[in-house]
Order: C-alpha cells, then structure tokens, then sequence
C-alpha cells in the first residue's frame, strides 16, 4: 500500500458523511434559492437573484431579521450577565455542591428541547402556572401576556443557553492563577475591586467565546421561537421554515436561510477575530 | 517590643495541625527567614502573618497594633507570590502601579514611583510589555517591584526564587538582598533551600512539622545545631549514633559501634546520643594515625572539590575535600579518619 493511502482511507467514512449530510444539502439549497417559484407551476429551472432582492427589499423581511439579531443580542447579554458569575461561583463551590449545581445547570440541555419549550408555556400562557398564582393571590387584574412575546422567548432561550456561557467561562477560570487575586487583595484592593479588576478581565476571553456560542444559537434557533412565538411572532428560521412548508415557496425559504447562514458566519468571523487579536499580546 | 510579633500563634484544620505554638519577633529592616522541608507549616505561617489564614490561636502584632484579624487588604504588607501572579491583563507599569492605585495615589507621583522601583529592578525598557513577553527571572523582578513600591511596613516573600534555573537564581538572591538593603524594609523569606535562606537571611527559623525547631543567625545554627533535624537540613551532617560511656566535666566519652569518640557537651552516662560532623570537618590521614579506619567505597570530583563515600565499622559515611590541586586517595584505598577536636557536635537523641 502506498504510503499517502491510510490517512485517506482512515479518513474516508468521516469525509463521506460530511460530504453527503452537511455538503450536498447546502449545496442544493443554495442552487433551490436561485430558482423561481410559480403557484400553479411549482419550482421553475430557472436562476436568478430574485429571491434575495426580495429578502433585501420587503420591510416585512427587515422586521423578522432585526427580530432574530434583537432576540440573540439581547439573550447573549443575559447569559453573559448571568453566567459569568455563576461561574465564578461555581468555581468557588466545594466538590459535592458543585456536581449538584453543576448538573442543575446543565440540566436544561438534558431535556428535549419541546418538552423544555413547552414547560414555559404551561408556566407562562395566559392560564398558566404564574398568571393563575398572581390573578389568585390578587396581584394582577387581568393576565399578563407573556406568551407569543419576544420576552418570552428571551427568556426561554437564555434558560437554555446559559450552561454554554457557564462552561466556556468555567474553563478560563480553571487556568486563573488563585494567587493572582490573593495578590490583588494584599495590594490593597477590595474584594469587588479584585473581582473588577483582575478576575474579570481576566476571564473575558471566556465571556467572549461563551457568547460566540450563544449568539450562533440564538440566531438560528428555532423550536423555542416557533412555540412561545407562535406562528406571527416569526424569526428568521420560522420563517424559512413557514416559506418551505406552509406556502410552499421553497426557493424563497432556500434564499432566507442561505442569508441567515452568511449573516452568521460573517458575525462569528468577524467577532472571532477582533477576540482573537484584542488579546494575542496577553494570554498565551 | 519588636516590630513584628507572633505570639503562641497556631493553626489547626479539624484533626491535623498546621503550625503548633509558634513565637517570633522580627526587629524593624531585618531578614528573617522560615526553612524547612514542604508541609512543615512554613507557608501557612506566612499566610497568617498576610492575613490569608486566621491563626486558631495567638496574636500577630505588626508595629505594635494587633492584626490578628485585620483582613489581607488592611495589612499594608507586600507579598511576592511563588508563581509571582502577576496581572497578565496588565503591562509592566500597569502592573506595578495596582497598589498605588488602589492607595489613590494621584497618577503624576504614582508613574513617578512606578519609574523609581523599575529603575531599582533594572526594568525601565520593560514599561510597557505584558508579562507574558518577559523571561522568569524579569517577572519576578515585576512581582518584587509590585511589592515594594507600595513601601509596605512588611514584605513577605513566598519561595520567590524556586521556579527560576540555578544561574538566576543565585543572581537574584544577591539582588533581592540588596534591594532589600536599599529599601529597608522588613521582610520575610519562606524557603526550603537552605542555601537560599543562609545567604539572605539575617536570622533563620528552622521549621519541623508545624514547630520552630532552632531560630538563629545562619552562622551559628549551621555550626550549633540543635537536634538532628536542623543538622541534616542545613547542609549534610553524618550521624553516628551511640550511647554515652563516660563524662568527664565538659568532655563525653561516646561509643560508637564500638569506637569511641570525644565529643564537647553534656550528658549522662548511659544515656543514647548522635554524634554529628559535617562532612567538610573531616580530615584524611595515613592509615591507623586517625581516630578509626575506613575505606573509600566511592570519589566524585566536583570541581572546587572531592566528594568522597566512605565505609567503616561505624557505618557509611560523607567526606568533603578541599580540591588544593594535589592527588588524594582514591577509590578502595583505606585511610585513617581525623577531625578537629570543636568539629564534632553531641545531639541528644539516639
């Protein structure tokens, strides 16, 4: 056997499922959204930018993607806001309460994912859990609308999302040096001032990638928008999927999944590498 | 009473004790030192005395107010970390500047002292570089400049020197002593490299399993150990254990494995002792002209000199010769075996 053969033949099975799960099926949704669509004749052979001018011309197209980005920043900020201490905290934990905590953090990605989403509609529906306590205890007139609002699925998403934020920043904060703010303290610095400081800056090259990962999801999620948003609520992967199987413009679909991919590339891209060269001269 | 004072001081997590009735007074500007092996409750000590430990019993006084439980960042002490912890999110200056910072010491006078300690690191280029862009024994000196440039009342050093190579550090500990010298400040060393804490040390502290075992300046406690312990860790001492023959006013007559040997000190008949005597104390001489024989098992040249293993009926044993350029016995050779009279030290355990 040649010498160059093995990795290729060890290779091959890795290659062959890539290739036919992930290529081909980009490939022929990206040629689907170049075609052209007819009511009454289907899918027509033909090739133009069509589908996406209309992506790019229609405010209603504008709304659903200033939604989604609304919807990623906004749960990223959270997570971020809420997982970076967490972590912390979390580190600070002796053993055994953090395995406990550990896995009631991580316990939201052990649930599927529709039995999670629908847990937050029975909590937050207008006859929901929270609605019925507050209209019993007299709080409340009349019921807070909570489902079918992007705060809902804010909110539902950043329940699930966090334990990536608390994972990424775990790890930074494993190589902190401990010393490092028992040095700052005997400089004379308050505890918060550490925290401000030394540890934070020290961990945001974690806050940073957690987010990365929290915003790539975000932005393409799309069971918990399509639940608590309900099918006017839309986002942009709803909407796609609304195109393909509801009005059965699949081009149409084709063309606003090809730009939200794009769109998420070129944001995780760019934001990579603006981390990447912010802090080259810093950590290793 | 001294500038520095720690008083039946005492450290205990649940069952195991740490640091058992432990009492020092340091004298404003001296150098004391805490040597001893790892676990001998060295470190914990010197977290007490930073205020990162509350001792269970005892009293730290600094300057004559007590801080036994004064939080860290109150002490106004300067710590040099073993891993030096630097900021790494910080350049040099930066770095240096964080204690004066938090002194809310205004930015004209603080870049003028942040410029001073550098200057007296030898790191004025080094400003503006991140510590991960320094060579270890630069960082070190940024760690020691953090700590000095806040003129702390006490400057607490914990193994500052152990993670560099053996050149380095034999350059900074001369450095560190004269920085130390210059600025004045009291400070404390924690080591377990005897020969770190002789050649900066005003006084030692030998420390054994959670106790002070002898306290001294490193002259006398090299030359009067008290107890084997101390004897064996600074420098290397051969033991030979044996049980008193005879006393006779100030001389004690030991028997060795069936030699006897004259030892200065004090004992009672009977009694089971260690005679103890480095191993650059011992003279070779002709054969049967010693006080007993013994043949050389081993020979290494080191260069400044001869490491000789020797063996004989009292055991095996470490001779150190001076290299004076002249040939020397060499290996199965037998040699007779001589010391000066003072040379010898009588432990008082068997």
């Amino acid at each position: 056997m040649k010498s160059w053969l093995p990795p290729y033949l060890l290779n091959g099975p890795a290659l062959l499922i890539f290739v036919v799960m992930l290529v081909v099926p980009l490939v022929m949704t990206l040629i689907l959204s170049f075609n052209s669509f007819d009511f009454y004749g289907g899918i027509q052979e033909d090739y133009g930018w069509h589908n996406y001018l209309e992506v790019v011309q229609d405010s209603y197209f504008h709304g659903i993607f200033a939604r989604t980005y609304g919807i990623a920043i906004a749960v990223t900020f959270i997570c971020a806001l809420i997982g970076a201490p967490e972590a912390y905290i979390l580190s600070r934990m002796s053993k055994t309460w953090r395995s406990l905590c550990l896995l009631a953090i991580l316990g939201p990605l052990l649930i599927s994912v529709i039995v999670r989403t629908l847990g937050w509609a029975l909590l937050i529906g207008n006859n929901g859990v929270i609605n019925e306590v507050l209209l019993g205890v007299g709080i409340i007139e009349t019921p807070l609308k909570m489902m079918f609002t992007t705060g809902g699925i804010v909110v539902a998403l950043v329940h699930v999302l966090v334990p990536f934020m608390v994972l990424s920043v775990w790890t930074t904060l494993q190589k902190l040096d401990p010393q490092v703010e028992s040095a700052a303290l005997s400089l004379g610095a308050s505890h918060f001032t550490t925290l401000r400081r030394v540890v934070l800056p020290q961990v945001m090259p974690g806050v940073l990638a957690g987010s990365l990962i929290v915003f790539a999801l975000t932005a393409s999620a799309f069971a918990t928008p399509s639940i608590l948003g309900g099918r006017r609520l839309k986002v942009v992967a709803t909407t796609a999927y609304d195109e393909y199987l509801n009005t059965l413009n699949w081009p149409l679909g084709a063309a606003i999944a090809v730009i939200l991919l794009i769109a998420n590339v070129v944001v995780v891209m760019s934001y990579n590498r603006y981390v990447e060269r912010r802090y080259a001269a810093v950590f290793d | 009473m001294s500038f520095l004072t720690l008083q039946n001081i005492s450290k205990r997590y649940g069952q195991t004790t740490a640091v058992e009735d432990f009492n020092l007074s340091v004298e404003k500007g001296e150098f004391v030192s805490f040597l001893g092996p790892s676990g001998c409750g060295k470190t914990t000590t010197l977290q007490m005395i930073a205020g990162f430990e509350e001792p269970t019993t005892g009293t730290i006084h600094i300057d004559g107010s007590d801080m036994t439980h004064v939080p860290p960042n109150a002490r106004d002490i300067g710590i040099v970390f073993q891993s030096y912890a630097l900021f790494p999110h910080m350049t040099v200056a930066e770095n240096v500047g964080f204690g004066l910072e938090m002194r809310r010491i205004g930015k004209p006078e603080r870049d003028q002292r942040v410029r001073e300690t550098l200057e007296l690191v030898r790191l004025t280029d080094f400003a503006d570089r991140f510590p991960k862009a320094l060579s270890g024994g630069q960082r070190q000196r940024v760690a020691l400049a953090r700590a000095i440039v806040i003129k702390p009342q006490l400057l607490l050093l914990d193994e500052p020197l152990s993670a560099l190579d053996a050149k380095i550090r034999e350059s900074m500990q001369v450095e560190l002593r004269n920085i130390q010298h210059t600025v004045g400040v009291t400070t404390i060393l924690v080591t377990h490299d005897q020969a770190e804490a002789m050649a900066m040390s005003d006084r030692i502290a030998v420390m054994n399993m959670g106790r002070m075992a002898q306290l001294g300046e490193p002259f006398e406690i090299y030359e009067n150990p008290g107890d084997s312990f101390t004897s064996n860790f600074l420098g290397s001492t051969n033991l030979f254990p044996g049980k008193v023959k005879s006393v006779a006013g100030n001389e004690v007559s030991v028997d060795c494995s069936g030699t006897e040997i004259v030892v200065q000190g004090k004992s009672e008949s009977g009694s089971e002792v260690s005679v103890a005597i480095r191993p650059e104390k011992i003279g070779l001489v002709e054969a049967g002209s010693g006080f007993f024989d013994a043949k050389v098992r081993t020979r290494i040249f080191l260069g400044t000199s001869w490491a000789y293993q020797m063996d004989s009926g009292l055991g095996a044993f470490n001779v150190t010769l001076q290299n004076t350029g002249h040939p020397v016995a060499g290996e199965g050779e037998a040699v007779g075996i001589s010391w000066q009279a003072d040379a010898v030290r009588l432990l008082s355990e068997g």
